[in-house]
């Protein structure tokens, strides 16, 4: 028998209103394992021409969990979105924790697969394998905040899991999140414009199904080994839980690799002020865990009448170092609106980020601004932004079509920090070169959370890297994102990753699949999603070109702290990345390692 | 010279940052152990050696590049200490 997939797609087309439910495709899933992977493949095949624009009708949305969805392997709380993201035509893939992703499985459904456009808006309402479009006109307009009361309301059950967008998605910004659980975010890559488009407020998700376990008895002692390593971890027993993914604002400012200032300077003189330590003094109220998660990183804080959730690293990150905003209240503030309105958070500081450059080198000037000045430091733009980005007013519609277009379209494209247009996180990569490449060569654009080097190359784990080595991070690098692939194919959460390792993943899938897969075997898996990815990408029309950073990065020497001087040498490591991954000197997967892959 | 505690150590040191003088990483740490104790050595060490994930670094470098517990240190260096932790 084969466990963790309830066995069933559901397909919905928008425009003649037409509700389908499919079998899963059993040999996709053992080849694509679920989530990420199986999303992508079902993607691809649905959406044949690559070039489409992301807001055309025959684009397609997929929600999609993991057979780890929904069970009780540790942090199984995931769902993945896929499909062709707005913000920069690449293979979109945003994943998000809190409950909606098993809330589906329970409901009936491994994925759901929505086509087409409605001629009003709709959203949809799943209930233990019933499924129905309801009109949406009265949440139009409404926030996430809003809608998911609204939705919990008039069904009569505040169960039920809503995935939603806020303006920002209505209104296509370019960086418009899907929200889930009021504040968890399926952020990046403009996934809620794609949503937007398709006049899809909503999906609500109600189910009391059960899933099946391959290897019950197997299960109950591959689990109890796995939790026993997630407690006996420093970071995910102590660090994470205690102090959330800001704890990391103090380790990458002492290493010289906090970008502050839109990256001009890898150190920020108030980061101590501004971190996970004082956050934890300050603010919080307590800790929150998504589905079935022991580490619970997540951040209830609270100011005033805000009841907030994080800021997380990112988040933090982006609204203060990255505009230098001393205003702890203020960034807190912004984050909340950020969720409410369903904006991705990285996108929004990056953008605002690189305006505040443009605005102090002169090329915004004061006339275009509505009386807010954009400069480096302001809190008060800082707070305003969402609701003028979410809603497109004034200046905030320059600033919705994210800092790449903003920037080009004042005749200055470098000055957006960003990767295949979408903006980076927090790591400047002249102080980790392997994270520099992974942002270069991210199938999803600018990104962390697809190969996440920083872990080897800055905190040690699991082995330490010097991050300033060219040397073996091709293949490192490689490894990293196959990993990745496994991980969020696999519905678990990025972050049991600083506690386990491959062969757990495989243990945890097998007990409860019944695949029997080999460590090996996943590990192609892993690289063979990544390649799915490539090739799309490739097909979208991206070329070697677009894996690149800005030159800020690959030519500007840091300007300060421990890694001045330092530039990424970026030609040199793509080099070896290429050859590690076995494509061509043009970044093409070569035939006979498609072959390999059985792509 | 300055040594900066972060995240859980805190809790032990109960401040954030101190002055103390020592000639090596070596040194510092062993009378940052006589002050603090037992719960500062396991929160750093297993066994001989650092836990996996620690981080000391002299003016932002890890002294692993540097020459670990032997690196010299100066009157005006600042030195960082962080259990294991992560984010992302
Ligand atoms: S580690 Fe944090 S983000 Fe991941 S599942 Fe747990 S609470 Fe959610």
């Amino acid at each position: 028998m084969i466990g963790g997939y309830t066995g069933k797609i559901l397909r919905v087309n928008l425009t003649d209103e037409e509700i389908n439910i499919e079998p899963l495709n059993e040999n996709y899933a053992r080849k694509y394992i679920g989530g990420r992977g199986l999303a992508t493949k079902y993607y691809m095949d649905i959406v044949k021409d690559a070039k489409i624009d992301p807001l055309d009708e025959k684009n397609a949305i997929i929600f999609a969990t993991g057979p780890l969805t929904g069970t009780p392997s540790p942090s199984a709380s995931r769902y993945m979105v896929v499909t062709k993201g707005y913000l920069n035509n690449a293979i979109a893939g945003s994943n998000s924790g809190g409950f909606f992703g098993p809330e589906l499985k329970f409901a009936g459904f491994d994925m759901v697969i929505v086509e087409g456009k409605a001629n009003r808006p709709v959203y949809l309402f799943i209930k233990d394998g019933k499924v129905e479009l309801r009109d949406a006109s009265h949440l139009w307009g409404k926030d996430t905040h809003e809608t998911t009361d609204m939705i919990h309301k008039e069904l009569g059950d505040d169960k039920i899991e809503v995935a939603c967008i806020g303006p920002a998605g209505e209104n296509l910004v370019r960086f418009a999140a899907i929200i889930n659980d009021k504040h968890r975010a399926a952020g990046r890559t403009g996934v809620g414009a794609v949503m937007g488009s398709k006049k899809l407020k909503a999906i609500a998700v109600r189910g009391t199904g059960k899933i099946q376990i391959a290897d019950k008895s197997g299960f109950t002692n591959v689990l109890k080994d796995k939790l026993k390593k997630i407690k006996e971890n420093s970071v995910t027993a102590q660090g994470l839980p205690t102090y959330g993914t800001a704890v990391l604002v103090n380790i990458i400012n002492s290493q010289g690799l906090y970008p502050t200032k839109n990256f001009q300077f890898g150190q920020w003189e108030h980061a101590n002020e501004l971190s996970g330590e004082s956050m934890s003094e300050k603010y919080l109220i307590k800790n929150k865990a998504c589905f079935a998660c022991p580490i619970a990183c997540g951040r209830i804080t609270k100011l005033d009448d805000l009841d907030s959730e994080g800021p997380e690293y990112e988040s933090l990150w982006t609204m203060s170092a990255d505009l230098d905003i001393k205003d702890f209240e203020k960034v807190i503030e912004a984050n909340y609106y950020c969720d409410k309105y369903g904006l991705d958070t990285i996108s929004f500081g990056g953008t605002l980020a690189a305006a505040m450059e443009l605005y102090e080198k002169g090329f915004i000037k004061d006339s275009e601004l509505d009386g807010i000045k954009l400069k480096f430091g302001n809190a008060e733009a800082l707070v305003k932004a969402p609701e003028l980005i979410a809603f497109r007013k004034g200046f905030g519609n320059k600033l919705a079509e994210g800092s790449y277009r903003l920037a080009s379209s004042y005749g200055h494209p470098e000055f957006s920090m960003s990767a295949k247009k979408q903006e980076l996180p927090a790591y400047d990569p002249r102080g980790a070169y392997g994270h520099g490449l992974e942002y270069a060569t991210s199938n999803r654009g600018g990104c962390h959370v697809r190969g996440y080097m920083i872990s080897p190359e800055i905190l040690g784990l699991p082995e330490k890297l010097d991050p300033l080595k060219i040397e073996g991070k091709g293949a490192y690098t490689k490894m990293f994102q196959d990993l990745t692939a496994v991980i969020d194919s696999s519905g678990l959460c990025l972050f049991t990753s600083f506690a386990l390792g491959a062969d757990d993943y495989k243990d945890l899938l097998n007990a409860v699949t019944g695949f029997n897969y080999t460590t090996e075997e996943i590990m192609l898996a892993g690289e063979r999603i990544w390649n799915l990815e490539r090739i799309y990408d490739l097909n979208a029309g991206f070329t070697k070109n677009d894996d690149s950073l800005p030159p800020r990065l690959t030519k500007e020497p840091m300007p300060d702290g421990p890694n001045k001087g330092s530039v990424l040498p970026l030609d040199i490591l793509l080099k070896d990345y290429y050859k590690a991954r076995g494509w061509d000197e043009e970044g093409r997967p070569t035939k006979e390692k498609l072959k390999s892959l059985d792509l | 010279m300055i040594v900066k505690y972060f995240a859980t150590l805190r809790k032990i040191t109960g401040v954030q940052e101190e002055n103390i003088n020592a000639k090596t990483v070596g040194e510092l740490l062993e009378i940052i152990e006589g002050k603090y104790g037992k719960e500062f050595h396991d929160s750093i060490f297993s066994g001989e050696n650092f836990k996996k994930g620690v981080i000391i670094l002299k003016n932002g470098k890890n002294v692993i590049y540097l020459d670990n517990l032997n690196t010299k240190l100066e009157d005006n260096d600042i030195v960082s200490i962080f259990p294991p932790v992560a984010g992302g």
